[in-house]
């Protein structure tokens, strides 16, 4: 089920599919639970601006204060929109990234690693989250210098992986130094 | 020894060898008191971390007692974030303060243990030499110079505590002498009773999230088929596994290469459709990523980019 979740985060469920899950979800509190807990992971990890953890539960606090507004709506949504809410959702949460994919944000390389310093990294790797999928291939052909032509820079990489890598890194620094190290270069 | 040995008489028309040999031999034994003192000592105190534009505080506690390390890293600016570590396990809080992922490391061997079966070698590929001695943090330190011997690897200034070993200060720098990324210390308080308390995790009422499949063992190999026949000069092959990460759902295969000082790693996993080849970093740190044989690679370490990049290009896959 974990597997379908990821895979609706990340758009690849089709449209039958994803509303059965989305369907299972309002059932099962423990399969919306976990929908939410990936999403905060992904968003911590990808040091998104947080929401305050219980968000959802003020949210919906709020909502139920709400006065009830009696005077006659002029016209209903059609009931095709409403069906496609949950779904414009995921596509995009899609959009954003995906947990599993805990992006570790891209610094742009330091002064001397590139002596062109051009690399426009920062607005570039803004794109590349906001972007869906399939278009990031496409997003950053900046060659970097020193490097084989045949490689391009790209932006996110999963912080899951360096924290693996941690355990073998150099252990005279303190351990998980970059682990736990975000990068506002992308904001400057 | 006698490896460095052997060299050094390699470059006997090189005036004051015999002095040269032995100031290298001081600095290994520096090198080895440095791994062991972050392992062995009990310090806490804040450091910097500083890499391209940004520099970032951070709080760190180590102890060791007679059941093991414990470790707290705490981030002082932006978000809240927090890893304990306890021996083996690994916890990472993130910013919600309610989720915790937590990561078992696979490896048995510490790496003071990595690091001096290596030690010898490390002579090979860096010049090691001792710099001046500076203060850092309030303490007098020790510095070491490694200057690589080719591009394949960064150069590393170390600063030690003269008095315990510990590491107050470390930076990295490329081939153009830029400073690729560093940490010190600014405050620091070494020796002394650590309350078990102060580095021990609270997990109650926190949502763990866990490698799907704990109980896969180190021993479990990696797929058949796949070779990194030419690594860089002096990686090399420490250890190859196949595990779950965390907060995924499939196994990945794991390589790990060092030269001693720097470590790579190689993941290899089923390339996805959100695949995007090519090289990232942080600071010192460079990502490389590729396809090969519908498999995503993943080659990360802190090492220039020639090296990530010439290790991915030596993934081969043979049915």
């Amino acid at each position: 089920m974990n597997e379908q979740l990821s895979a609706l985060m990340d758009g690849e469920l089709s449209e039958a599919e994803a509303a059965r899950l989305i369907k299972a979800m309002k059932n099962d509190d423990a399969l919306h639970e976990a929908w939410n807990t990936y999403h905060v992971l992904g968003d911590a990890l990808r040091t998104s601006p947080q929401l305050s953890s219980d968000f959802n539960a003020t949210l919906m606090q709020r909502l139920a204060q709400e006065p009830t507004i009696l005077a006659p709506q002029r016209e209903r949504l059609p009931v095709a929109n409403t069906q496609r809410f949950p779904l414009s959702i995921a596509a995009s949460v899609a959009a954003v990234g995906l947990v599993g994919i805990l992006a570790l944000q891209i610094t742009r390389l330091n002064q001397g690693v590139l002596p062109t310093q051009t690399v426009a990294v920062p607005e570039v790797q803004q794109v590349a989250l906001l972007t869906p999928p399939q278009q990031t291939a496409v997003k950053n052909t900046v060659a970097v210098a020193n490097t084989p032509a045949h490689v391009k820079f790209t932006s996110a990489t999963p912080s899951t992986y360096l924290l693996a890598h941690q355990e073998f890194a150099p252990s005279y620094a303190p351990a998980y130094l970059r682990v736990v190290s975000e990068q506002r270069d992308n904001k400057q | 020894m006698k490896r460095w040995l052997a060299s050094g008489l390699l470059c006997i028309a090189a005036v004051g060898t015999a002095s040269a040999v032995e100031n290298q031999d001081e600095a290994f034994l520096l090198l080895q008191r440095i791994a062991n003192a972050a392992h062995q000592l009990n310090y806490s105190g804040s450091f910097v971390y500083q890499h391209g534009q940004s520099m970032e505080t951070s709080h760190v506690t180590h102890m060791k007692d007679a059941r093991g390390e414990y470790e707290k890293l705490v981030m002082m600016d932006g978000h809240r974030r927090q890893v304990f570590r306890d021996n083996d396990e690994v916890y990472c809080f993130l910013a919600d303060d309610k989720t915790v992922m937590v990561d078992k490391r696979h490896s048995k061997r510490t790496f003071p243990a990595l690091l001096s079966t290596q030690l010898a070698d490390l002579n090979e590929h860096y010049d090691i030499k001792f710099g001046g001695q500076e203060r850092v943090a309030g303490r007098d330190s020790q510095v070491i110079v490694l200057t690589p011997k080719d591009a394949y690897r960064y150069g590393h200034r170390l600063w030690a505590d003269k008095q315990t070993g510990l590491l107050l200060k470390a930076s990295i720098w490329n081939d153009q002498n830029a400073m690729v990324d560093q940490f010190f210390f600014s405050d620091i308080k070494i020796g002394g009773a650590i309350d078990r308390k102060e580095v021990k995790p609270r997990l109650q009422g926190k949502k763990l999230v866990r490698s799907t499949s704990e109980n896969m063992d180190e021993a479990v190999p990696i797929d058949p088929g796949w070779d990194i026949s030419a690594p860089p000069p002096g990686f090399k092959h420490m250890m190859a596994i196949k595990r779950v990460l965390p907060g995924a759902h499939m196994p990945v295969n794991h390589i790990v290469f060092s030269d001693g000082l720097a470590a790579v790693s190689v993941f290899i996993e089923p390339a996805s459709g959100k695949t995007v080849p090519g090289l990232s970093s942080q600071g010192a740190v460079h990502v490389y990523t590729r396809i090969v044989a519908d498999h995503q690679i993943t080659v990360l370490g802190e090492v220039p980019t020639a090296t990530v990049i010439k290790i991915g290009d030596a993934v081969t896959f043979k049915k």
